[in-house]
C-alpha cells in the first residue's frame, strides 16, 4: 500500500514537473540551451553601424538591437550584446562556433555564408550601390555609357575589408584592382580625392553621403545597381532551427518593409542634423 | 505730363532702377516676388508674339531687296568673314577674360559649391544594371541632326518659335521670291514691310511697360533662388562680366569706326537696343531695335534687314564667350586647369559649342557647354546644376555681348547707306 502512494505520488509529481514552464525536457536542443544558461548572446561588430546598431552598455539602441530584444523577450530571457568582433566574417564566425547564440549585425546574405550559418528571412533589402569620382567617370567613358563602364569597371574600387562588398565585388567586377579599407571614411576620402575610382557599398551607406558630406557632390557621383541584392538577415548556429523560427516570426511580423526611406528616418531621428554649412 | 510719363518709362535710368529695386524686392519679399512672377512672363509672351511676324517680314525683304541689288555676292562674301571673324574673336575674349582675371578655386569654395550641388541635386543618382539589359541609348544619326535646320512646315515652325528653321525659309523662299519679277512680287514687299512696320509700332507700345515688367521678372528670378547661390559663385559671375564687358567695349569700337561718326552718337544709338537685350534675355526681341541702331547710324538698310537677323540667329558671340569661361571654371574646380594647348582645345571647342547651340535657349544653351567639357575629359553634370541656378544673370550678360557683338558684324559687313545711284559697289 505504501509503495502504491508512493509510486503514485512520485507519478504526479514528474507529470506536474512536466507541465511546468521552467522544466526542459520537451524544449528544442537550441531553445532549452539558451534558457539553461539564461541569457541570449547577441553577436555584433565592434564599430557602431548607425541605426541598425550604436551605442554603449545601455544606451544601446538601432533596429538590430530591437529585433534581438524581441527575441529575447519571447525566449524569457534576458539579451547580452557581446560586440568584441573587429569584421562582419568574425561576427558570422562566432556563431558558428558558438561564441553567440545569434549575430544581428548588418549582415548580408553571401555564398561563403550561406555555407556555414543559417540565415533568418531578410529584414531590409537593399541594393548595391557605388560612389565613384567624376573625373575618373569622365576621363574613362571614351564615348561609353557609364552603366557600360561599370560593367566593366577596371580603375581601382574599395569596399570594408572581410565585409559582404568584398565577396560582391570580386563576383560582380572581375577586372578591378581591389583596395579593401578598414574605414569607410577613408574610403569615401579617397574617392572624392581621386585616389580611389570607386567605393562599394550597400545604397544606404551611399545615401548617407549626401547627407553627412555634402560637398562630396563635386567631386563623386553615386550610382544605385538596380538589378542587384544586399539582403539584410540575421544568422544563427546551423543547428538552431527552432531559433530560427522564432527570429523569423519576429522580422516577419514586427520588421517587414524597412526600406532605404525608413532608414534614413531612423537614423536622421537618432543624429543630431550635421551643422548647415553656408 | 503725359510726354514726361513716357520719356520716363523709357529712360535707361529707370530701367536700371528697377532692376535693382528689382532684386531688392527678391531677397526682401521672396513670397510676394514669386507672386508677381505671371506679370513678367506676360511681357514676354506678348514681346514673342510680334517678334515671329517680324522675322519674317525683315528678312524676306532684307533677302529680296539685297539680291535685287548689285554686289550681293560680296555681301555674302563679307558675311562669311565677319561670322568666322567674330566668332574666333568671342573664342580669344572668352579664354582672355578667364586668364586675366584668374581666380584661385580654394578647397573652401569647392565645399561650397559641392553643398550647392547637392542641395539643388534631388535624389537623381543614377540607376544601373549591371546583367538585365538597360534601356538603349537612342543612337543619334548624324544625318538626323541635319532635320534640325530643314523647316518642313513653316507655320508649325512659327507655331512652335524655331526662329532658326524661320530664318532658313526666310533666305530660301527670299531667294525665290527674289528672282520674280512682277508687280504681284512688289505687293508682296510692301505687305511685309507694312508687318515689320506694325511690329515695330507694337514694340514700342510694349516698352512703356518695361520697368514694371523687368522690377516682376528679376524679383521673382531673385526670390525663387536666392541670393546665396550668387554669393557662392561670385567668382564666376565676375569672369563672365568682364567677358561680356570686353565684347561690348570691341564691339562698341567697331561699330565706331565703321560708322565714322561721334563715339556719343554710337553710343545713343545703341543703348536702347542693350537695354531690351538685358531685360528681355531674347535676342529676337532685340532685332528691331538693333536694326533701328544702324540704319541711325546711317548704315545701308536693306544689308541691315539681311544681317542683323541672320547673325542674331545663327552668330552665337554669346554663347561662344559664355562657353569658354565657363570650361575653364570647371577645369578649375576638377584640378584640370587647363595649360596652352587645352585653352587653344577651350577656343575651338567654343567656337563649335556656340555653333550647335544656334536655335536653342534656356537650360539648352547651358547644357551644350558639356560640348566643350568633352573635349577636355572633363564632367560637366555636377556643375552644370549650379549653371542653370545662376543663368538668369548670365544669360543677361551672354545676350548682351551678342546682341551687341553682332550689330558690330553687321556694321562691319553692311556698308553706309548708299545715295540713289543702285549701280555703286558696296564701300569697304
Amino acid at each position: 500500500m505504501k509503495t502504491l502512494i508512493t509510486f503514485i505520488l512520485a507519478l504526479f509529481a514528474s507529470l506536474a514537473q512536466a507541465q511546468l514552464p521552467n522544466s526542459t525536457a520537451s524544449l528544442p536542443p537550441d531553445i532549452a540551451a539558451i534558457k539553461k544558461k539564461n541569457v541570449l548572446v547577441v553577436a555584433m561588430t565592434k564599430k557602431d553601424v548607425p541605426p541598425f546598431f550604436s551605442g554603449e552598455g545601455a544606451d544601446i539602441k538601432g533596429l538590430d538591437v530591437e529585433i534581438a530584444q524581441r527575441v529575447g523577450i519571447i525566449l524569457g530571457v534576458p539579451v547580452e550584446f557581446r560586440r568584441d568582433a573587429n569584421s562582419f566574417a568574425e561576427v558570422v564566425e562566432q556563431v558558428r562556433t558558438g561564441g553567440a547564440d545569434i549575430a544581428v549585425s548588418k549582415l548580408s546574405i553571401t555564398a561563403p555564408r550561406l555555407n556555414t550559418v543559417r540565415f533568418s528571412v531578410p529584414y531590409v533589402k537593399l541594393k548595391q550601390a557605388l560612389i565613384v569620382n567624376r573625373v575618373w567617370l569622365s576621363q574613362n567613358s571614351k564615348g561609353k555609357e557609364p552603366y557600360e563602364v561599370i560593367r566593366t569597371f577596371n580603375g581601382k574600387i574599395s569596399f570594408i575589408r572581410n565585409s559582404s562588398y568584398d565577396t560582391f565585388a570580386r563576383a560582380n567586377f572581375p577586372k578591378a584592382d581591389y583596395k579593401p579599407e578598414d574605414s569607410w571614411d577613408t574610403i569615401i576620402n579617397k574617392v572624392i580625392k581621386g585616389d580611389i575610382a570607386a567605393g562599394y557599398r550597400d545604397e544606404f551607406e551611399i545615401k548617407k553621403i549626401s547627407f553627412e558630406r555634402p560637398e562630396a557632390a563635386i567631386n563623386t557621383k553615386t550610382i544605385t545597381i538596380s538589378d542587384s541584392v544586399d539582403n539584410i538577415a540575421a544568422a544563427v548556429h546551423f543547428n538552431s532551427t527552432h531559433l530560427l523560427t522564432i527570429v523569423d516570426f519576429v522580422i516577419t511580423n514586427e520588421f517587414h518593409n524597412i526600406d532605404t526611406k525608413r532608414l534614413m528616418d531612423r537614423y536622421k531621428a537618432e543624429k543630431p542634423p550635421a551643422p548647415a554649412k553656408k | 505730363m503725359k510726354m514726361n510719363l513716357k520719356s520716363f518709362l523709357t529712360s535707361p535710368w529707370t530701367i536700371l532702377g528697377s532692376i535693382v529695386v528689382g532684386v531688392l524686392c527678391g531677397i526682401y519679399f521672396p513670397k510676394e516676388s514669386i507672386e508677381v512672377e505671371a506679370i513678367g512672363s506676360i511681357y514676354i509672351s506678348l514681346l514673342k508674339v510680334v517678334v515671329l511676324p517680324f522675322l519674317l517680314a525683315t528678312i524676306l525683304v532684307g533677302v529680296i531687296s539685297l539680291l535685287q541689288k548689285e554686289g550681293s555676292a560680296n555681301m555674302i562674301k563679307r558675311i562669311i568673314i565677319g561670322f568666322v571673324g567674330s566668332m574666333f574673336i568671342a573664342g580669344v575674349v572668352g579664354v582672355g577674360s578667364v586668364l586675366l582675371t584668374g581666380t584661385e578655386m580654394t578647397p573652401d569654395k569647392k565645399a561650397q559649391l559641392g553643398v550647392l550641388v547637392n542641395d539643388k541635386d534631388t535624389g537623381s543618382d543614377l540607376n544601373i544594371t549591371l546583367k538585365e539589359p538597360m534601356p538603349q541609348a537612342v543612337e543619334v544619326n548624324p544625318l538626323q541632326m541635319a532635320e534640325k535646320f530643314i523647316p518642313e512646315n513653316i507655320f508649325k515652325s512659327l507655331n512652335l518659335g524655331e526662329s532658326l528653321k524661320v530664318v532658313i525659309f526666310c533666305l530660301i523662299f527670299g531667294i525665290a521670291l527674289g528672282q520674280i519679277r512682277s508687280s504681284g512680287q512688289e505687293m508682296l514687299v510692301d505687305m511685309l514691310k507694312s508687318i515689320q512696320q506694325a511690329c515695330i509700332s507694337i514694340f514700342k507700345f510694349l516698352n512703356y511697360f518695361l520697368p514694371v515688367a523687368l522690377l516682376a521678372m528679376i524679383s521673382s528670378q531673385v526670390g525663387k533662388v536666392g541670393v546665396g547661390i550668387f554669393l557662392t559663385m561670385v567668382d564666376f559671375i565676375f569672369q563672365q562680366a568682364i567677358g561680356g564687358l570686353l565684347v561690348l567695349i570691341i564691339a562698341t569700337f567697331v561699330i565706331w569706326k565703321r560708322s565714322g561718326e561721334k563715339l556719343v552718337e554710337v553710343l545713343r544709338a545703341t543703348q536702347e537696343t542693350l537695354i531690351v537685350a538685358v531685360s528681355s534675355r531674347s535676342s529676337l526681341a532685340c532685332i528691331p531695335y538693333a536694326q533701328e541702331a544702324l540704319t541711325r547710324l546711317k548704315f545701308d538698310k536693306s544689308g541691315v534687314e539681311l544681317t542683323v537677323p541672320l547673325s542674331f540667329t545663327v552668330n552665337r558671340l554669346g554663347s561662344i564667350v559664355y562657353y569658354a569661361i565657363a570650361t575653364v571654371f570647371i577645369a578649375n574646380i576638377y584640378d584640370a586647369s587647363p595649360a596652352v594647348t587645352g585653352l587653344i582645345i577651350i577656343l575651338f571647342g567654343s567656337i563649335l559649342a556656340g555653333l550647335a547651340s544656334a536655335g536653342t535657349t534656356g537650360i539648352l544653351t547651358v547644357a551644350t557647354v558639356a560640348i566643350v567639357c568633352d573635349l577636355l575629359q572633363l564632367p560637366s553634370e555636377a556643375v552644370l546644376i549650379l549653371l542653370i541656378a545662376v543663368d538668369p544673370l548670365m544669360d543677361m550678360i551672354r545676350t548682351a555681348s551678342h546682341v551687341h557683338g553682332n550689330v558690330a558684324v553687321s556694321a562691319f559687313v553692311c556698308g553706309k547707306e548708299q545715295s540713289n545711284d543702285s549701280n555703286q559697289r558696296l564701300s569697304t
